[in-house]
């Protein structure tokens, strides 16, 4: 999909003729590399405040935009308006970030996943009980439309009987990360689940209306462990109360990052990080392609310009509220409180 | 025993303290200058601290700490201190730990690449004379950490340093893992593998470390296995394990030499990819790549590099492997003497590549397939 730009219409802010400010909490990688571009460029915000509580990454912060009048830097947030406010910092701190911010922001964008733990979950959505329509939960991969022509054909039936399903997402950890958030059972709850698995999870949600959890491996379990978190977990789902659904995430194994269908007659795998659609039918032929007519495969930058223009901007967070996400938290939850320990593996 | 282990999170270092996770009396620290190589060690309940060069200034050990094991290396830029000043910034760290812990060993990774440029035949003593060439910016900073670590007073007594030579086994991002990608990514074209290497397996360089920290013995030791194979029967190895791929002979057309009659545009296209790959994944082709990148125009690294990991909405096609293999490196024979190893390590045996097979076999299928690993 291509969007134009400058035939959308701004719906955030005080219009045209007023100036829109936004915030982000947190300047880690993830809310200045990713969150600020598009703020200044996709949301078209006149002011950007970024606040860290570390003194250190503030002044790094001020030194890089040192020449950026439209971006200022603080350690403080200064409870004022805000027409978006991105909560961008590990999970620990989203409940009672979103907590002071939600009253002086008109939108606010949250960082998967929701929060630290299902507890918090529902605390946060208590919290923004009468406002769900103004939050929107990072979960980019919504933008895919692979996804919904898949949902499409799952329900239609168009490859006879779904067997089962696969979901392999791997790499070999390389994120610049500023801070050891991603590695920190206290700041972040887990590691690879509390990383993909939300992105993971919610691609399911897609195709499936209901998922439950049957049993969860990891190479570390948080809860039997001090501080060790884990690279691999391994989860088996059923979908829609019918279909085994495996889950496979890694932070030190190369998978080939797809969701491969198993059906009848033929696989189906779809990209986890483009709208690339394999067809591979029994015999071995082969067709490739993406749903949409471009034909063209997303990058990681397309998805998350898609967000802003398709969900932000639009003020629509249809797929991307609470009450989504919280039902990817509900699975992650459940897989850290039954884990057991994976017996093979390096 | 207390141990303060320095790059414990990379290959060499994690092998090590996956060994001592489970002796109860090793009471171990894991220290790390950055979150992004954590994955692995993180799984561990182990005490791991940041501690970036611009911090060893003020970092203390504890005081009934017992060894300082040093797996780590100055690559580029950190805490805006070069590799020389890192060095020597952990060289001073290590003189004040040795002032206030008199008892205190240090065991100190070095390498084999201390003796670039190697020559043919001639296995390298721990006496040779170190004058690495001056694009050899890995080999020099190994000198330099050498030399700035021995000059400490009494050196003799209380360190003990190893030069390996190839390394395997698992989570080897040098000699196993990129040796399996470039199979799986289809065929590796060679020139000439001829060059005679003592690869070492992991292991036993993580057995000898825990042998010596209750034999220590001081000194500098080269550290290569009991075998002498070529390049050829090293990749022959990993290409029957993956099963996929196969060594392709070729003039030596694709090599990454530079010919000037190439064009430089047609050498960047050919070539930039795998100058990138070169220069972040591995210090021992530095000696390769940093000096042809250096040539490179600025703005046409900045295009390629836009091109290659950027904006455009294309697929890129799979490249063959263009191949680090195909360099004259591979060509050229590396050995070192175990002479004096032998003679005072006599009963320390190594593993052959064979004896480790079924090891190498498992971590392809860990690393590289989707197999499931839970039971």
């Amino acid at each position: 999909m291509v969007v134009h730009l400058a035939s959308l219409a701004r719906t955030n802010g005080k219009g045209n003729s007023g100036m829109t400010r936004g915030v982000i909490i947190g300047g880690g990688a993830v809310g200045v590399d990713f969150h600020l571009p598009r703020m200044l460029g996709i949301l078209e915000m006149d002011e950007v405040l970024i606040i860290d509580n570390s003194e250190d990454r503030c002044a790094q912060l001020a030194s890089r935009f040192s020449n950026n009048a439209q971006v200022t830097i603080s350690q403080e947030y200064p409870k004022q308006h805000h027409d978006v406010s991105v909560i961008a910092t590990p999970p620990k701190y989203h409940l009672g970030i979103f907590k002071d911010l939600l009253d002086y922001s008109e939108k606010v964008v949250i960082e998967k996943p929701l929060t630290r733990t299902f507890s918090e979950a529902e605390s946060l959505l208590s919290v923004a009980e009468g406002h769900e329509s103004r939050i929107y939960v990072v979960h980019l991969r919504r933008s895919l439309d692979s996804f919904t022509w898949m949902k499409q054909c799952y329900q239609d039936n168009a490859f006879g009987r779904l067997l089962s399903v696969g979901l392999y997402e791997g790499s070999i950890f390389g994120w610049n990360a500023v801070s050891m958030g991603s590695f920190s059972k206290e700041l972040n709850g887990g590691g690879v689940l509390m990383d993909t698995g939300p992105h993971a999870i919610d691609q399911l949600f897609q195709i499936f209306d209901q998922l439950e959890l049957k049993s969860a491996y990891m190479d570390a379990v948080p809860r039997l462990s001090e501080t060790a978190i884990e690279a691999n977990a391994c989860l088996n789902l059923l979908g829609d109360g019918e279909v085994a659904v495996t889950v496979a995430l890694s932070r030190n194994r190369v998978f080939l990052n797809h969701l491969l269908f198993r059906f009848e007659a033929i696989d189906v795998s779809l990209g986890l990080h483009n709208n690339l659609v394999t067809l591979k039918t029994k015999s071995g032929a082969e067709l490739v392609g993406t749903p949409d007519e471009i034909g063209q495969p997303m990058t990681y930058m397309d998805m998350f310009d898609s967000f802003y223009t398709d969900y932000v901007l639009k003020g629509d967070n249809t797929g991307v509220g609470i009450n989504d996400a919280i039902k990817v938290q509900k699975i992650l939850q459940e897989a850290y409180d039954h884990a057991e320990k994976m017996k093979g593996g390096f | 025993m207390r141990l303060a282990i320095f790059g414990g999170s990379g290959f060499i270092g994690y092998d090590f303290v996956r060994s001592v996770l489970d002796k109860p009396d090793m009471d171990i620290t894991v220290y790390t200058s950055g979150p992004k190589n954590l994955s692995n060690i993180a799984r561990h309940d182990i005490d791991i601290e940041l501690a970036t060069p611009g911090q060893f200034g003020s970092l203390e050990l504890h005081e009934d700490t017992d060894f300082i094991i040093n797996y780590a290396h100055p690559f580029g830029i950190r805490d805006e201190l070069n590799p020389k000043e890192q060095i020597a910034a952990f060289t001073d760290f290590v003189k004040r730990q040795k002032a206030a812990i008199p008892d205190l060993k240090l065991i100190h990774l070095s390498s084999m690449s201390v003796y670039e440029p190697f020559a043919p035949d001639r296995q390298f003593k721990e006496d040779a004379v170190l004058s690495p060439p001056i694009s050899d910016a890995y080999a020099i900073d190994k000198v330099s950490a050498e030399n700035a670590l021995t000059e400490l007073p009494d050196s003799d007594v209380w360190q003990l340093h190893l030069r390996p030579t190839v390394v395997y086994g698992p989570f080897g991002k040098p000699w196993t893992d990129r040796v399996f990608s470039a199979f799986l990514d289809g065929d590796v074209p060679y020139v000439n593998l001829d060059g005679r290497i003592q690869p070492v397996y992991v292991g036993d360089i993580t057995r000898f470390i825990n042998q010596s920290l209750n034999e220590f013995t001081p000194g500098i030791y080269n550290f290569g296995g009991d075998e002498t194979i070529s390049w050829q029967q090293y990749l022959e190895y990993y290409q029957k394990i993956a099963g996929c791929g196969q060594l392709v002979q070729e003039s030596g057309a694709r090599t990454t030499e530079f010919d000037a009659s190439t064009g430089i545009w047609t050498f960047y296209m050919q070539n930039i990819k795998e100058l990138i790959k070169n220069t972040v994944k591995d210090p021992a082709f530095d000696r390769m790549a940093v000096p042809l990148a250096k040539r490179l125009p600025r703005k046409f690294v900045i295009w390629v590099r836009d091109l290659l990991v950027g904006t455009p909405r294309t697929v890129r096609a799979k490249q063959p492997s263009l191949s680090f293999f195909a360099s004259a490196f591979f060509a050229e024979d590396r050995l070192v003497s175990m002479e004096k190893f032998k003679k005072d390590f006599n009963g320390f045996e190594f593993t052959t590549m064979d004896n480790n097979r079924q090891i190498v076999c498992d971590y392809f299928d860990y690393r590289f397939t989707e197999k499931d690993f839970s039971n």
